[in-house]
């Protein structure tokens, strides 16, 4: 008896070793990532707003023009595309505002002891900001305490640490601003006619149902778009499937099915091609280009939604060079050029949401996550 | 003489009664029965070949991943790992078709790796003497965990049409069906089968009646594992992706399926048959829920009231055929 307990006890701990061990792992798929904690993070913004700009007084605006602002950046996933993506485009925007990426460096499996030692070198080459997408947001706090009371100018891009003093996190896909992005895409690819039905992957989630109410109020403008059902697969791809089958039978006049999750787009549209119903229902919303491209080149995903991780990159190194030249963080509607969009950000808030972009035939070959 | 004639016919009636209630599969049937027509009154949608296809599609995981957990029950287990296993199956597959691996390789692959998987938990739960519901809610995290490291939580799409041939039309039904016949066989006619009702029923009397007991647990288990070898190929067919973090809480749609078709927790009792028919209610429902315009909402509220009805009269079944035989 005392055997198995023990035997019990230790099967426990494992499992929930590997538990956390997945649901890091999960931080893979960016999409529901960096949304999720905005929830959680209202209550946390204010603090970090008082707190940061006392850590950070001698920083803001000591930089001119003229001087090379040094940046170091650090990962989560060295390697992965996603990132190498967001690397690309902070190289983009050092080329442009006269800064330079002296390090883009990352563990190359998640590791947050890794990251942790990859700052601490940063600090000690005395960079002026410090770019990081945390692969543990708690454990990672003192470090970036750390960074910030060396007088370096801390951003979090992608994954958030909001408990920490970092002074502004630039991430992708607030959930209003994609949710509209979807709706237009689809009142534009039905012409403002006909049956849809939505898709999500679980009723529990916030920042699902805020997109799914973003696109009901776009669709609200478009009288003849009658929006037929709304199916929770739970982020089960077989079982979204199995809904859109079904929906497709109940539904003849099923013009366009529409998903919040990365989950519902692809398994959409295999229902859509296994039906054989190509060309009749198509199937749109938020997807990560990699797992759509044979959907998108048949036609049956016209187009999908989500972020450039360059432009988040971009964004990033914009906003460590505007703080440090000019001493002003992020604001609602601030524009970052061409490349670089208009981002969102929250009142009182200290997260900055990239925009959306569409991805189509023509570029979605071009993104390798 | 009239006396005795209706004595005579309320004896047969009686006869009709007994021998239907004696059928374990007959409230699951019932209850099949029930939910069609319920469907089909409101729904013109529902009584067409389209969506009988639909429907067949929808129910060949869930079908072919209970029989195996119907096994590991009789026996007086569970396998919580199935689902796991089954996203482990797919990260390798995923491997495979990266490597341009033909179908005729990859197929019987995933089977032998699938039933390598079932008989590593069969050699846990038998060295270990642990309740198989704790060693397989370690093999659960352990197989997925491996899944993911493995896979780096990477998808791999674009398949060939060769692996999605599983998944399409009836291939799904026909794989189902040749399987459930096939353990059908087995449970009825071999001394395998047999002996997993021995096993089930009391321990100790199988053992001390000589049936191999440690050696019939790692084959059931074994079994289970080739079982979700079939699941993974139908699985990968009809999403034409391979992810990772396929299957989570299979095992739980699995047990609603056997447990719906008359498996008792207590071991030693349930069918082939009364599996896959629980599979095929359980995929009638989800069917219905869309066809009828049900609200996401209360989907799964729906389908627990459906499964506690179905187990409750199960259990009146039971009892009022308990009693016919005291009486």
């Amino acid at each position: 008896m005392k055997k198995m307990k023990k035997l019990l006890a230790i099967l426990l701990a494992a499992s929930m070793v590997m538990m956390t061990g997945c649901s890091g792992k999960q931080a893979d798929t960016p999409a529901p990532q960096p949304e999720e904690q905005t929830g959680q993070e209202a209550p946390d913004a204010k603090q970090g707003e008082t707190e940061a700009p006392e850590a950070g007084n001698s920083m803001a605006g000591s930089k001119t023009d003229a001087d090379t602002i040094k940046i170091g950046i650090v990962v989560k996933q060295a390697g992965a595309p996603y990132f190498d993506y967001a690397a690309g485009g902070a190289k983009k925007a050092a080329a442009d505002l006269n800064a330079e990426i002296v390090s883009y460096t990352g563990p190359t499996s998640e590791d947050v002891n890794q990251e942790i030692t990859f700052i601490e070198d940063l600090i000690t080459q005395k960079v002026d900001a410090i770019l990081v997408s945390t692969a543990d947001s708690t454990a990672i706090i003192p470090t970036i305490n750390k960074a910030m009371d060396a007088g370096i100018a801390v951003f979090t891009f992608d994954i958030d640490a909001p408990d920490s003093n970092r002074l502004f996190c630039i991430t992708a896909g607030n959930a209003e601003e994609s949710g509209t992005a979807i709706g237009e895409s689809l009142a534009k690819a039905v012409d403002g006619a006909g049956q849809v039905a939505l898709l999500t992957g679980g009723l529990g989630s916030d920042t699902l149902n805020r997109r799914l109410a973003a696109i009901e109020e776009v669709l609200a403008d478009y009288p003849d778009i009658e929006i037929v059902a709304t199916e929770a697969c739970d982020d089960d791809f077989e079982k979204c499937v199995s809904q859109v089958e079904n929906l497709m039978q109940t539904y003849p006049e099923l013009k366009a099915v529409a998903g919040v999750s990365t989950v519902n787009p692809p398994a959409a549209a295999m229902a859509i091609k296994s039906a054989k119903k190509d060309g009749q229902v198509i199937s749109l919303g938020i997807a990560l280009p990699s797992q759509i491209t044979e959907y998108v080149d048949s036609g049956i995903i016209p187009e999908a939604i989500l972020w450039d991780p360059g432009v988040m990159g971009y964004d990033a190194v914009a906003a460590a060079c505007d703080y440090l030249r000019n001493g002003e963080l992020p604001t609602d509607g601030k524009d970052y050029g061409e490349y670089g969009g208009k981002i969102v950000v929250e009142s009182g808030d200290s997260v900055a949401y990239i925009p959306s972009i569409v991805f189509t035939k023509d570029n979605v070959h071009d993104f390798e996550f | 003489m009239k006396n005795s004639g209706t004595k005579n016919v309320r004896k047969e009636t009686g006869g009709l009664l007994d021998t239907l209630i004696r059928i374990p599969e007959i409230t699951i049937v019932l209850f099949i029965v029930i939910v069609s027509v319920f469907i089909g009154i409101q729904s013109e949608s529902f009584f067409t070949t389209d969506n009988f296809v639909n429907i067949s599609k929808q129910i060949a995981v869930n079908g072919i991943l209970s029989i195996g957990m119907m096994l590991v029950i009789i026996a007086k287990g569970v396998d919580l790992s199935i689902g796991s296993v089954l996203a482990l199956l797919c990260a390798v597959t995923g491997t495979l078709v990266e490597q341009n691996a033909p179908i005729w390789v990859a197929f019987p692959a995933i089977l032998a790796l699938g039933a390598f998987f079932g008989l590593l938990n069969g050699i846990l739960v038998v060295k270990l003497k642990v309740a198989p519901i704790i060693v397989t809610l370690g093999t659960m995290n352990i197989y997925r965990g491996i899944a993911q490291v493995y896979s780096g939580g990477k998808w791999t799409s674009n398949l060939p049409d060769t692996y999605i041939m599983w998944g399409q039309g009836l291939m799904p039904i026909c794989l189902l069906i040749i399987v459930a016949i096939l353990f059908a066989v087995i449970m009825k006619y071999t001394s395998f089968g047999r002996h997993v009702y021995a096993i089930g029923s009391n321990e100790e009397s199988a053992r001390l009646a000589g049936i191999r007991v440690d050696r019939t647990k790692k084959i059931i288990f074994t079994c289970s594992g080739l079982l979700i070898g079939f699941a993974t190929m139908v699985f990968i067919g009809r999403t034409g992706v391979i992810q990772p973090s396929a299957g989570t809480g299979y095992e739980m749609d699995a047990i609603g399926a056997a447990v719906l078709g008359g498996v008792s927790f207590a071991g030693g009792k349930g069918t082939v048959l009364g599996t896959v028919l629980g599979a095929v209610l359980m995929g009638l429902i989800m069917n219905g829920m869309t066809l009828l315009k049900i609200s996401a909402n209360y989907q799964g509220m729906i389908t627990g009231l459906i499964i506690v009805l179905a187990l409750l009269l199960d259990t009146f079944r039971n009892v009022y055929q308990g009693r016919r035989a005291r009486a």
